[in-house]
């Protein structure tokens, strides 16, 4: 299942990106799974068909995911494609980790409670990873 | 001699008109309550007394109707086709009724926004979740082909059989000349009705399959393992019933009683009666299934209203 929120400032097509992206990297999605079309995830979401559309088109062309016509869109891959050179990927995850960092020392967050999240996390998506 | 089948059937249509015009507020009255303050009580009330005095009304009618076709045919000519009155009945004071009685059974109360604007979906193709296999295809593709093939083949036969029953031509050689180019009329029409509107069906209905199976199922802002079956539950019966009833059960109806027409012409008032009870039959089928979907509709409505209930 995959949960989106109106009320969220994270533009929908974010959400379902991130959203697929997280069940994906937790191995609830694995190579093969096929996904709803996007008529059936629009409506059953009560949102626009091109909002469906986009994230599916971000993930195909990040690598992840694939149609193919009578099959539907499959998810084809647990990694993604690389953006760039081989240390550009680490570059920006080193980034984007640094900033969650900085956000929740800023917002008052012990070194304790943020290990406790990040091993929390780590613990669930490298666990239920094959 | 009278015709037996003509006069059940005369009674038949007699019959008809006050069960359609007593069915709407029949209806009305064995859908649930569900109005929950004052107001929506008043309103449910008010609604069912319009209903109700309508009816009434249009059964007194109709009984004067029938009192006075003993001395004017005309007024029983209008008695048999005073049934028309239930699409006003159920449409303009019925279906109020019921939305006031219970919003779950109109659909109002189904939608809105979930809590805290969150809403879930299941990532399960539904497309390739049919009910309906492969196999089961050939079943309404042979149905539509043996009666396509029993009206075609009769066409291989010469027209007319015989004479039609209680023929008193004056020129039998004229009546029957022209008997027989009306049966050959009629068996090409069978043959294009049957052939043309019931292999448009069955060309479109695997379409009509797939969209009712991706119907919107939203599974509220937590998703729910008890509204996902009801879900589950609810499009199995949908998606059967729309093959079982518009791909086979309809077209076994209407080729047979072509069929019987075609090949025995000479019993006409029984095919008339056969199609007449068959095809009431068939109405009725439909309708409790339409009721029945209408039921569970409300049912997930329902669900979804109390998940969502702050």
């Amino acid at each position: 299942m995959i949960t989106i929120s109106l009320t969220s400032p994270v533009p929908l097509h974010d959400q379902l990106v991130h959203g697929l992206r997280d069940l994906i990297a937790a191995g609830k999605l694995v190579e093969g799974d096929e996904l709803p079309p996007v008529r059936q995830l629009a409506a059953d979401l009560g949102i626009n068909l091109n909002t469906v559309a986009r994230a599916y088109r971000e993930l195909t062309a990040a690598g992840l995911l694939a149609s193919a016509r009578g099959r539907g869109t499959v998810v084809i891959a647990t990694t993604e494609r690389a953006h760039g050179p081989k240390g550009e990927d680490r570059k920006r995850i080193e980034a984007g980790v640094t900033a969650v960092l900085n956000d929740a020392k800023i917002a008052g967050f012990s070194r304790e409670v943020i290990e406790t999240i990040c091993n929390r996390q780590i613990e669930r998506l490298w666990k239920q990873s094959p | 001699m009278s015709d037996p089948f003509l006069t059940f059937g005369r009674l038949l249509m007699l019959v008809f008109a006050p069960i359609m015009l007593v069915t709407p507020l029949i209806f009305a009255l064995l859908v649930p309550n569900r109005t929950t303050d004052d107001a929506g009580r008043i309103r449910a009330g008010s609604r069912m007394l319009a209903l109700s005095l309508a009816t009434v009304a249009l059964l007194a009618i109709w009984l004067g109707l029938v009192l006075l076709g003993s001395r004017f045919p005309g007024a029983l000519l209008i008695a048999n086709f005073w049934w028309v009155w239930f699409f006003p009945l159920w449409f303009g004071l019925a279906v109020p009724a019921i939305a006031a009685r219970n919003p779950f059974w109109s659909g109002a109360a189904a939608t809105g926004s979930e809590a805290n604007g969150l809403r879930t979906a299941s990532l399960v193709n539904r497309e390739k979740r049919s009910p309906v296999t492969r196999a089961m295809w050939l079943i309404p593709i042979a149905v539509y082909l043996l009666f396509l093939g029993a009206i075609a083949a009769r066409g291989l036969m010469p027209f007319p059989a015989g004479t039609y029953p209680g023929d008193s031509a004056a020129d039998p050689a004229a009546a029957k000349l022209a008997y027989a180019a009306a049966e050959r009329s009629r068996w090409l029409l069978a043959l294009a009705v049957y052939g043309g509107v019931f292999g448009l069906l069955l060309a479109l209905l695997p379409r009509s399959l797939r969209l009712t199976l991706t119907e919107s199922e939203p599974l509220g802002s937590k998703g729910s393992v008890e509204l996902a079956e009801l879900y589950d539950r609810q499009r199995r019966e949908r998606v059967l019933g729309l093959f079982w009833g518009s791909g086979v059960l309809l077209p076994i109806c209407v080729g047979l009683f072509s069929t019987l027409q075609l090949w025995f012409p000479n019993f006409g008032s029984l095919w008339g009666l056969v199609g007449d009870i068959g095809g009431s039959l068939l109405g009725i089928a439909g309708a409790i299934f339409g009721v029945r979907m209408t039921i569970e509709r409300a049912k997930i409505a329902e669900l979804r209203f109390r998940m969502n209930a702050p």
